[in-house]
């Protein structure tokens, strides 16, 4: 598979910001030089503001009515956020912990 | 990861959650995290859904089908793919056990998943209610699917072979026939945003 090729099966990908961070560098770097696959990633540009058009958005009554069934845990998750309050203190507490820490030992660098 | 802005009476921030985190907390039984995890994908689930489907009562209730599917599945969702590939594969299945409900009385006809999902007849009537555009009417169902799945809902190969069950390497192929089909067709029309 030459160059091209193996970029040409990148494309889509590249295209949705879906690479990694490496794999993005080598195709932005073979697209700044290869006149054929930058004409490819107009192709699937283009094609991707076509598919767009097709795209409208959820009317608000439906959006309204879309989790009508998923069922209500309000009880459920009152209780847990409550919960999650006693763990924050601990939280706080750790962090005013750290500050402290740290403070000591830049007063400890400074004897 | 996407974090969005929303403050809680409770303390509770849903939206400043990270999609991981949101998916973890709804998997629990939250319903406020549940609601803003799915809330950015509704549009895409709606079109998926619309695309298939012929009235707006068959959409609403597909919608919420496919919610409380996702709901009741979250505690076993894996991470083996992406959250938006799960959705959408069980917003797919949920349009098919549409049309195996639609169809109980003709199985024979439409026995197997791919034929429901690619009924001819709904596939027009719906083609035509939504205008889609002349570019598209040279693909057929498949690569028009495959269109929405890559360019709308933004999948990678493999993804979209995952939800369509066919090999990754059919669907590069499939692209390709579509990029040369489109590619001429655009070219005629000579619109849609040339770059």
């Amino acid at each position: 598979m030459d160059e091209c090729e193996r970029v040409s099966e990148l494309l889509l990908d590249y295209m949705n910001r879906r690479l990694s961070g490496n794999e993005n560098i080598a195709a932005a770097k073979h697209l700044a030089e290869c006149r054929r696959c930058r004409n490819e990633l107009a192709v699937l540009l283009r094609i991707r503001n076509l598919a767009h058009e097709g795209i409208s958005p959820i009317p608000q009554d439906i959006a309204d009515t879309a989790f009508d069934k998923i069922p209500d845990t309000k009880g459920t998750l009152a209780a847990a956020l409550n919960l999650r309050q006693y763990f924050k203190a601990f939280d706080y507490l750790h962090d005013a912990m750290s500050v402290v820490n740290h403070v000591m030992k830049l007063a400890q660098q400074a004897m | 990861m996407k974090a969005v802005k929303r403050g809680g009476a409770d303390g509770f921030s849903p939206e400043s959650c990270t999609e991981s985190t949101l998916i973890r907390k709804a998997g629990n039984g939250g319903k406020e995290a549940f609601e803003v995890l799915m809330k950015g994908l509704l549009d895409i689930i709606y079109s998926y859904i619309s695309s298939h489907v012929g009235t707006a009562e068959d959409v609403k209730d597909i919608l919420q089908e496919t919610m409380l599917s996702v709901w009741n599945g979250l505690k076993s969702y894996d991470n083996r793919s992406s959250f938006k590939t799960w959705v959408i594969g069980i917003t797919r299945r949920k349009i098919a056990d549409h049309y195996r409900m639609r169809y109980r009385d003709a199985a024979d006809r439409l026995s197997e998943f791919e034929d429901i999902l690619s009924s001819d007849d709904d596939f027009e009537r719906i083609n035509s209610r939504n205008d889609i555009n002349a570019a598209m009417a040279v693909l057929d169902k498949t690569e028009r699917e495959i269109v929405f799945l890559a360019f709308n809902v933004q999948l990678t190969y493999p993804e979209i072979s995952e939800i369509l069950g066919i090999p990754t390497g059919t669907v590069k192929s499939r692209m390709s026939s579509i990029k040369a089909k489109l590619r001429k067709q655009l070219d005629k029309e000579g619109g849609y945003g040339r770059v």
